[in-house]
């Protein structure tokens, strides 16, 4: 069952890889969300407790009005300090819009602090990031014991058969065309 | 026609823009009437040195040999110093000298000089003019590999004696070498600047290194592009984590005068050169074949993120400690969106640049790669902001390399060039001062007790502020107009700082 359905190839690309590996939040205890806006992907999470984080109040709101169980909290993700620490925590919607030049690396030093030891973080890096991707990888490998990247960017055209040309890719693990973004799945906050 | 009217036209026809230097009343001066005459604009330096290191300049960014002339003796003297500069960086140019004829001895000469000896130890060939002069020749002898400076004198004589140095011919052993190798990696010199290679070393997935002086050969910006190779960098250095993992470096003109330590490589190696390789660096074959390992390169690959991990490390380290110069850079190059040429003069903040700069272009990125030699920051400057005057040039100066040449900088001031210029300073030579330091020496002579020259560059008509910490000079950099003339900002630095920010490099 695909969990959410976009007509961007790109943007679909990355929800399969969320939906992939939503498997690693059995068991845990707290998910959270970092930039969750309207909270698509909720379902992504199978922790105990699910926590958005979002500076859209309307956004978590609507959220919250459709899942009635998920923590919500108005705060920038940087402000670590007014939410707990995760050990699933999902980050793919805000570094490319709001994260972007010196202000990528420290801002990923944050969301790693913000990891239990042992936790899991999925984290997405787009165009804007590109050129910070080496020093940004260097944050992941130093604080995650396994730490494996996709680079992907089929298209940013909108279509109907998204789901279709993203399935084939993701399935055929055929190459992206030109590479625009790039997913870090990090295992094991050291 | 005259032999000035000769050597001008030929000038003009190899679509040389610029001419430098400081002239006298003989010969230099009929020289700069006829080059004048058919549109070749002559640039008055303060000092002969500079006009030879601009014109030099100019000859690596143009491929075309630059034009410096001075008087004899102590005009060429003078100049020697620019060429000597320029024969380090391997930088074509064409020095045009005054000189006393061939029949008189110059010991019982005013002004007399041996320009033998001088020219021996920093040209790569000394000619006669002649009456008929054939400044295409001359250009391609400078041009041709390895480039350097031809120092060309205003006397009577047959120019026809020099020769052009042995080449290379493809050996088989280079290409079974790439062939067998899975994981090969590459070093580029300046070489693979001047054949124009960069599109197909962008084009590769294995590791691609450059020297310092081919910086931007590879846009660095690239997932493969590995960084500087200098063959002393230690760990922390992206060659010490990917070089134990090669099984082959290929190198692109890799020589000995463009790496800090000459020495052989643990794993085989070869060479694509247009000269005999170096025997010092161990190159089990080297040919001039390059299409042929450029295709059997084509094939081979190496995980991209093990690359970027390496030089990210780097990146990050630098970018996570207090503020230093890596900070300075990434906000220049910010600002500029990547648009701006990047000039380093000599000091840790070029060893810090070297690595922290991500040169997009190798027209972009000009630096004393080879020769390490202080003072060349203004110069190579000078030159490239006459050379290219479309993108603004930021050279960045320290404490020892800045008063060298600072008076040229009225030439920046009276042309309006493009040109920042941005002292980074801890007040002292700090890279000699480590080893003082270390082995309890005097500081003294390293420590400057007022190290700004922010009067002395405000005198000369460029506007000039101090910027302490990284707002202020960011601030600094967007009130600099560049296409209204050049700037100066002055940038301290905590000297503690300074030390330890090379710690693990080199």
């Amino acid at each position: 069952m695909i969990y959410r359905l976009t007509n961007r190839p790109t943007q679909q690309y990355l929800f399969f890889l969320l939906q992939r590996d939503g498997a690693l939040s059995k068991g845990r205890e707290i998910g959270l969300d970092l930039g969750c806006n309207r909270m698509q992907n909720r379902p992504v999470f199978h922790t105990g407790r699910y926590v958005g984080v979002d500076v859209d109040a309307v956004a978590l709101r609507n959220g919250q009005s459709k899942y009635p169980e998920a923590e919500a909290i108005h705060a920038r993700i940087e402000a670590g300090e007014q939410f707990p620490d995760g050990d699933f925590v999902v980050c793919v919607q805000v570094f490319a819009k709001h994260f972007v030049f010196d202000k990528a690396v420290p801002a990923l030093v944050q969301v790693c602090n913000k990891v239990r030891k042992g936790g899991v973080l999925l984290i997405n890096f787009g165009t804007k990031n590109m050129e910070q991707i080496p020093e940004l990888r260097a944050v992941l490998a130093e604080r995650f014991a396994a730490v494996e990247e996709v680079p992907y960017g089929i298209s940013q055209k909108t279509t109907y058969f998204a789901p279709l040309i993203a399935a084939f890719d993701f399935f055929t693990r055929a190459r992206p065309r030109a590479v625009q973004k790039v997913y870090f799945r990090a295992v094991g906050r050291r | 026609m005259s032999t000035y009217a000769l050597l001008a036209d030929g000038i003009a026809r190899a679509g040389i823009h610029h001419a430098f230097g400081v002239p006298g009343s003989g010969p230099t001066l009929e020289l700069i009437h006829a080059l004048e005459q058919r549109g070749v604009r002559f640039t008055t330096t303060y000092f002969e040195g500079t006009a030879a290191l601009m014109a030099g300049t100019i000859g690596r960014l143009s491929g075309r040999a630059g034009v410096a002339l001075s008087i004899k003796g102590p005009g060429f003297a003078n100049l020697a110093q620019g060429l000597a500069a320029s024969w380090f960086e391997s930088f074509p140019v064409v020095a045009l000298v005054e000189a006393f004829p061939a029949n008189v001895d110059w010991r019982i000469r005013h002004k007399g000089m041996d320009h033998e000896s001088l020219a021996r130890v920093v040209a790569k060939a000394r000619v006669p003019l002649g009456a008929t002069p054939d400044f295409a020749r001359l250009a391609a002898l400078a041009a041709a590999e390895v480039p350097g400076p031809v120092v060309a004198e205003f006397v009577a004589g047959d120019a026809s004696g020099a020769a052009p140095p042995p080449g290379v011919a493809a050996e088989p052993a280079a290409m079974a070498a790439v062939a067998a190798a899975e994981r090969p990696l590459v070093i580029a010199g300046t070489l693979a600047i001047r054949r124009g290679w960069g599109p197909r070393l962008a084009a590769l997935k294995v590791p691609v290194f450059s020297t310092a002086s081919a910086k931007g050969v590879v846009d660095e910006t690239l997932a493969h592009a590995a960084g500087v190779y200098t063959g002393v960098g230690l760990a922390r250095a992206p060659e010490a984590a990917l070089l134990p993992e090669a099984d082959l470096v290929v190198g692109l003109g890799l020589r000995p005068g463009e790496v800090l330590a000459t020495k052989p490589f643990a794993c085989r190696a070869i060479n694509v050169d247009a000269v005999p390789s170096a025997a010092a660096l161990g190159f089990a074959a080297t040919t001039s074949d390059s299409d042929s390992i450029f295709a059997a390169l084509a094939p081979k690959s190496w995980e991209i993120p093990r690359i970027q991990l390496a030089v990210g490390k780097l990146r990050l380290k630098m970018q996570s400690g207090p503020y230093q110069p890596a900070h300075v850079y990434d906000a220049v190059d910010r600002h500029f969106r990547s648009h701006v040429r990047a000039v380093f003069d000599t000091g840790y903040f070029c060893t810090i640049g070297e690595h922290a700069w991500r040169a997009r272009r190798p027209d972009w990125c000009l630096m004393s790669g080879n020769g390490r030699y202080m003072g060349t920051g203004i110069p190579m400057a000078l030159g490239a902001a006459f050379h290219d005057a479309t993108v603004p040039t930021v050279a960045f100066l320290g404490d020892g390399g800045i008063g060298t040449h600072l008076a040229e900088l009225r030439i920046a001031v009276r042309n309006r060039l493009p040109l920042l210029v941005v002292l980074i300073t801890d007040g002292g030579f700090g890279s000699v001062r480590t080893r003082a330091i270390k082995e309890g020496f005097t500081q003294a002579p390293l420590v400057m007790e007022d190290a700004s020259w922010l009067s002395n560059v405000a005198a000369m008509g460029m506007p000039a502020v101090r910027a302490e910490g990284l707002q202020q000079f960011t601030e600094a950099l967007a009130a600099w107009q560049w296409r209204d003339g050049p700037a100066y900002i002055e940038v301290p630095f905590d000297p503690d700082v300074y030390q330890g920010m090379v710690e693990g490099l080199r």
